[in-house]
């Protein structure tokens, strides 16, 4: 038997329906630009163009190792931030969430300014190491470690936070010391806040643009990323900046979408 | 050294020593220098009296503010001196209230865990991990099921089973028969109370488990020790109105056939409720009646008594009786006036076969 359809008894209120479903229009809208525009016939060979494919490899090779740094740096601080008593804990929240509302090309001119050669820390890094990050991949690299950190420290904290130390006490009590309670019990707790925490980092580090232009510039093979690319194309040849543009936007669709249905709770 | 402090020292090597407070938000448990003797101690006392927190703190959960414990003449918080021994290097097993099992390990490896970190190999420690959860009565075929797919009192079954797996000289178990049923917790009082643990303080709510279990009662009420000793005696020296009622439930064993429950002693018991085999009978102090002849009322149970002791607290007084079973009876001190309660005299006691509740 089919079942009936009732009315809702809590509906919402007309007008938010009406709203929503613009923001939403706005949201979906450029996507479908995007589609229309592509020329699918010539997509595979605009995707496997010199530049791009150059471009792609830049590209991979600066998210993935900026990932790695992410988790590296952003799990012992999100479990500091988490488990400890810091103090000024908003200033700390504050200098964690920055990166994410600043306009990139200020914290690119920030990197410059701290890590260039004749930077803060920048010229000892030249002096001493002969390590010079501006305008080599592994600036692209720092650069895109900055942007991404804050979306894995703040997903794994608030996991952290939520798991609670119910969990760690049990594992002390049976002999657990610090060490071992995070490696067996904090991190497997955590494993899928970890994993969203990391993907979003990547899905970030793919996509930066700004700070990386601004401190690491724009050296095909060495910092020329997919994002700068489709810059780039977009004068000389826009039908390749739709065809990257697309491809970028379907890896990042189809994180969130994994995000949903594996990492996240329905 | 005196005599005396070599005795007191002597005493103190052999017991868990608890002198100092610990601070919670609002409140501080604040304790005297109590020790807990070896066996079985019941813990006991209202919501909020702070049962929690001692056991936290003997685990190394909590810091002492003030003070000092000590585990078996051991050292294990002293602020004075700085002396913390962390929970991980206390030889101390904890059943939390709320199980706290590990969510990503399977039911073997929870009780496991202790062992691994221990130092055990992954065989060694499943087998003993294997033995442990046949010992509290996991079905077989749920060794390798995760938290989330076993029930409440399964949870609590691997809960024990871990807590017991390291062989800890202290074992806290908090309130760790409240979620399971009837029939597992007479099963689980069993593993609770076998010889092991050198200390094993049993936090409960559960007038059945004080007399079933325990060696030894602490009562505690707003943070302070209020009793203490065997479970009768504990009873006796209470000042606090709460756990009076909480230790005034009576508890009889006895053998159920049907209505009928018949006591070691021989004494007949009638139930509202059928029982079989082994039982345990509760009822509360205030609903056995007294009277100066035999009464001729609807109550089933009846029988004659002898008076032990009567104590009054203002308007409410214990009764001690002997006869065929010992028990206690709360009556208004007007009553107690009225009958001319003193030891030794000879009355009537009824109760309701309703007031009962049969504890399989």
């Amino acid at each position: 038997m089919k079942a009936v359809s009732r009315p809702d008894p809590n509906p919402a209120p007309a007008a938010l329906v009406g709203m929503g479903a613009l923001a939403l229009a706005l949201l979906a809208l450029p996507l479908f630009g995007l589609l229309q525009r592509t020329p699918w016939a010539a997509l595979p060979g605009l995707l496997t163009g010199d530049t791009v494919v150059e471009s792609l490899r830049v590209s991979l090779v600066v998210s993935v190792s900026a990932t790695i740094a992410c988790a590296g740096l952003g799990l012992p601080l999100a479990f500091v931030m988490a488990r400890t008593r810091l103090p000024f804990p908003r200033a700390i929240r504050a200098f964690v969430m920055l990166p994410m509302v600043i306009p990139p090309v200020v914290g690119g001119t920030a990197l410059l300014f701290a890590l260039g050669r004749r930077g803060l820390v920048g010229q000892w890094l030249d002096s001493w190491f002969g390590i010079r990050l501006p305008f080599t991949t592994a600036g692209a690299v720092v650069a895109a470690t900055f942007v991404a950190l804050p979306f894995l420290v703040t997903t794994v904290e608030a996991a952290l936070r939520q798991a609670g130390s119910d969990l760690e006490e049990a594992g002390a009590t049976l002999g657990a010391g610090p060490w071992a309670n995070f490696v067996h019990v904090s991190l497997p707790t955590i494993r899928p806040a970890l994993g969203a925490g990391i993907a979003l980092g990547w899905a970030r580090a793919v996509g930066e643009f700004g700070a990386t232009i601004t401190f690491a510039g724009n050296l095909p093979g060495r910092t020329r990323t997919l994002p700068l690319q489709t810059f780039l194309a977009l004068e000389q040849d826009p039908e390749a900046a739709v065809a990257i543009s697309l491809m970028l936007l379907v890896v990042s669709f189809g994180i969130l979408v994994a995000l949903r249905s594996r990492w996240t709770p329905r | 050294m005196t005599d005396a402090t070599m005795r007191s020292a002597a005493l103190t090597d052999a017991t868990i020593f608890f002198d100092g407070s610990v601070r919670r938000g609002r409140w501080t448990l604040k304790l005297s220098a109590v020790e807990i003797r070896a066996g079985v101690t019941a813990v006991v006392g209202a919501n909020g009296a702070g049962k929690t927190t001692l056991g936290r703190t003997v685990a190394g959960l909590e810091a002492l503010d003030t003070g000092r414990v000590a585990i078996g003449g051991r050292t294990v918080d002293e602020p004075a001196t700085g002396r913390f021994v962390s929970a991980a290097d206390r030889d101390v097993g904890v059943v939390f209230q709320d199980q706290r099992l590990f969510a990503h390990l399977r039911a073997v490896d929870n009780v496991a865990f202790g062992l691994r970190r221990r130092g055990s190999n992954v065989r060694v420690a499943r087998n003993r991990s294997t033995e442990l959860l046949d010992l509290v009565g996991l079905p077989p075929t749920l060794r390798t099921a995760r938290p989330s797919e076993l029930s409440g009192g399964q949870r609590q079954r691997v809960a024990i089973a871990r807590a017991l797996a390291t062989e800890p000289e202290v074992l806290i178990a908090d309130e760790p028969l409240a979620s399971v049923d009837e029939v597992a917790r007479t099963e689980l009082r069993g593993v609770l109370a076998r010889p092991g643990p050198t200390y094993t303080l049993v936090i409960t709510h559960d007038p059945v488990d004080v007399a079933t279990m325990a060696e030894n009662v602490l009562v505690l009420d707003e943070g302070r020790v209020v009793g203490q000793g065997p479970p009768g005696e504990a009873a006796a020296s209470i000042t606090s109105r709460w756990a009076a009622t909480f230790l005034g439930a009576n508890v009889v064993s006895g053998t159920g056939r049907g209505s009928v429950v018949t006591t070691g002693t021989g004494f007949a018991v009638t139930v509202a409720e059928p029982a079989h085999g082994g039982v345990h009978l509760v009822f509360p102090a205030h609903a056995v009646t007294l009277h100066p002849d035999r009464p001729d009322s609807s109550a089933r149970n009846c029988w004659p008594a002898v008076v032990t002791r009567v104590d009054i607290d203002g308007e409410r007084a214990r009764v001690g009786l002997s006869g065929p079973v010992d028990l206690r009876a709360d009556i208004t001190s007007g009553s107690a006036h009225d009958l001319r309660l003193r030891p030794g005299s000879a009355i009537w006691a009824s109760l309701k076969a309703t007031e009962i509740t049969v504890v399989a």
